[in-house]
């Protein structure tokens, strides 16, 4: 495979970090190779929105999110991009019901993809609550880790979360498989994974597109990226 | 030796056929694996029919007065088709049932008709889970029967609604046609129900209204001046149930957006398949199907009865959805057809 059919697949172009144009956005979303399989044209019929938990509690339409797509009015797709899409709950109800085999779940992810690769304005403000999930991910590669589960950042977890979270340690030792009786991470994380791992991030563009995002957090992952780089470099 | 021809199928497609092709001089002997004449008319007892809101009962005495009373029509009910073998263009015919003996035919008329799409098929309408969901045909089981009643609790219902194109145009179930004939029956049924329920709210959730046609002005635009039933643009996505009353769930896509909708009452309206029969008989007189599985016409635009397999026609609703006035003109076409595929052979 070349390299560019590689680039085209993940749609990671690293050159079109910043590009806000709207009809460059809608290019990219109906570029995406799960475009096709998403959309296969609309009834207009709205068992998608009447299916969907968010259309009955916010202004969010999935039926509207298809065929402002499907109008190929770019401004109003850069528009939604910036609110209207983010009320999702990524459940796919609308996948299982719509007559026509669309997933505007699907359609939705892709767009969110897209704005977030972007960096959108709206993706700094929604991200934010995300940023500890963030950093775990660049830093060792898994999003939640048992320190995290914590009832301050989980209101409506209901009774049981307190109770879970406390004793962590000695929980994770009840768990028969070796890996797992780490608290800070998933499972544990070599630091020569974790170098592999801002690498490709670097060459993909990742970094360049945190920097964008969350200059705050691309600082605290610079640090942490060069730290590490010294200590394997100069053990070899 | 007179000349034979089978009609299989007695709904209105296989009665018509069946006195036609008699007209026209041939022996015809009629199977039916039912015990009635009639098909969906007589099995679902439709009183009022679409579009001209004439009687249905009088059409079938009509339709089956006509064969009853023709010496040269033998009439089989209770009767299947076991074995179809075939020499020198004559069909030799295993019957099976009531009249089990083996008949000789120069040609066939497939008239097996369709079923209903069974919505207990598509959990989202709650058919067969909630008593106060049924099905059009059930409906009009009900109008024959006497006073409409809400199944749960014999109670007058007080709001019904309709919802289209159940397990039609619906990837999700396998069926992508449209069959055609549910927006104008649900049309008529809700011009009827008004006349029982002057007071109730009649409501009918669509996706498209498809009354073609002659039936735009007599059915739709009929029922909402005339009867107050309100359309709403949107399929519905769920039905859930609350206090003993069925809750439509859906999004009005032209005024209101998300609803939850109770209703006393909601009328699927079902669409059609081919029946189980339609697919047998096509296995056993090697017939193909269309891609919706309906029997495939050999030249849709040329003549409705051809199938690919010389000798062997059909008519109604096996090739397709289709109205009542349809099936019959081609029971009609057919039974030409027929005359056409005979005359070079044999001389009446
Ligand atoms: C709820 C509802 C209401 C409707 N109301 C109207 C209306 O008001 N007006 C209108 O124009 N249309 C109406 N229709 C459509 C109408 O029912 C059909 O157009 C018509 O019944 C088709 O006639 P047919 O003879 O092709 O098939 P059918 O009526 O289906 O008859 C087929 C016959 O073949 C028999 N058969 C099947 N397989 C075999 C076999 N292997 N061997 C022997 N016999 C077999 C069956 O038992 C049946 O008797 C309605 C449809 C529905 C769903
Ligand atoms: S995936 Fe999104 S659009 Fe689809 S039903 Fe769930 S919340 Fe609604
Ligand atoms: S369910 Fe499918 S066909 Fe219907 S409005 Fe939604 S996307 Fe369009
Ligand atoms: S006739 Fe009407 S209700 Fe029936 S499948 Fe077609 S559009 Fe739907």
């Amino acid at each position: 495979m070349s390299e560019e059919a590689v680039m085209t697949h993940l749609r990671l172009d690293p050159d079109n970090v910043g590009e806000q144009d709207a009809e460059s956005l809608l290019e990219a979303i109906k570029g995406d190779v799960r475009y096709e399989e998403v959309i296969h044209g609309c009834l207009n019929c709205g068992v998608c929105s009447g299916s969907c938990p968010s259309h009955r509690f916010f202004d969010y339409s999935p039926r509207i999110v298809v065929q402002t797509v499907l109008s190929g009015d770019a401004q109003a797709v850069k528009d939604m991009m910036d609110e209207y899409i983010w009320a999702c709950a990524q459940c796919y109800t609308c996948a299982m019901r719509c007559p026509f085999h669309n997933s505007p779940g699907g359609l939705v992810m892709i767009m969110r993809e897209v704005a977030v690769w972007r960096g959108m304005e709206a993706v700094h403000r929604l991200l934010k609550p995300y940023g500890r999930v963030l950093l775990k991910v660049l830093s060792i590669g898994n999003q939640l880790t048992p320190d995290m589960i914590q009832p301050d950042f989980f209101p409506d977890w209901g009774p049981k979360i307190p109770w879970s979270s406390t004793d962590l340690a000695i929980k994770r030792k009840a768990i028969p498989v070796y890996t797992l009786q780490v608290t800070t991470s998933a499972w544990r994380v070599s630091p020569q994974t974790s170098y592999e791992l801002y690498t490709i991030y670097e060459e993909t563009g990742v970094f360049r597109l945190i920097e964008q995002i969350d200059p705050n957090l691309y600082e605290v992952v610079s640090d942490m990226v060069e730290d590490l780089r010294d200590t394997i470099e100069s053990s070899r | 030796m007179s000349t034979s021809v089978m009609v299989i199928g007695a709904g209105p497609a296989g009665l018509q056929a069946a006195s036609t092709l008699s007209h026209l001089g041939f022996d015809v002997t009629v199977v039916e694996q039912q015990q009635y004449l009639g098909g969906a008319v007589a099995r679902h007892q439709y009183q009022v029919l679409m579009p001209d809101f004439s009687s249905g009962p009088e059409l079938l005495r009509h339709l089956i007065e006509r064969v009853n009373e023709d010496p040269h029509i033998k009439i089989y009910t209770g009767t299947s088709v076991e074995d179809v073998s075939e020499s020198r263009d004559i069909f030799s015919i295993t019957l099976s049932g009531a009249h089990a003996e083996t008949i000789q035919s120069h040609a066939v008329v497939l008239a097996t008709g369709f079923d209903h799409f069974n919505p207990a098929r598509d959990g989202k309408y709650g058919y067969g889970i909630f008593p106060d969901v049924i099905t059009g045909a059930e409906l009009e089981e009900m109008f024959a029967k006497g006073p409409i009643r809400r199944p749960s609790n014999g109670e007058v219902p007080q709001s019904v609604a309709f919802i289209y194109c159940v397990g039609s145009r619906d990837r999700q179930v396998g069926n992508t046609y449209c069959s055609r004939v549910c927006c104008a029956v649900s049309a008529k049924q809700s011009i009827e129900l008004r006349e029982q329920l002057p007071k109730a709210r009649i409501s009918m959730f669509y996706m498209d209204v498809r009354t073609y046609g002659l039936w735009e002005d007599s059915l739709y635009w009929r029922s909402q001046e005339e009867a107050g039933v309100v359309y709403v643009k949107g399929r519905i996505a769920e039905v859930t149930e609350q206090h003993g009353r069925p809750v439509l769930k859906g999004e009005d896509t032209l005024v209101r957006g998300p609803f939850e909708w109770p209703f006393d009452l909601i009328v699927l309206a079902a669409g059609m398949e081919p029946s189980r029969g339609t697919h047998d008989m096509a296995k056993k007189f090697q017939v193909s199907l269309e891609s919706h599985g309906f029997i495939k016409q050999a030249h849709t635009i040329h003549n409705a009865s051809l199938t690919d397999h010389p000798g062997v026609f059909v008519a109604g609703a096996a090739s397709g959805p289709k109205a009542i006035e349809d099936s019959i003109a081609e029971g009609d076409v057919a039974s030409l057809a027929v005359f056409d595929y005979l005359k070079a052979k044999v001389t009446l």
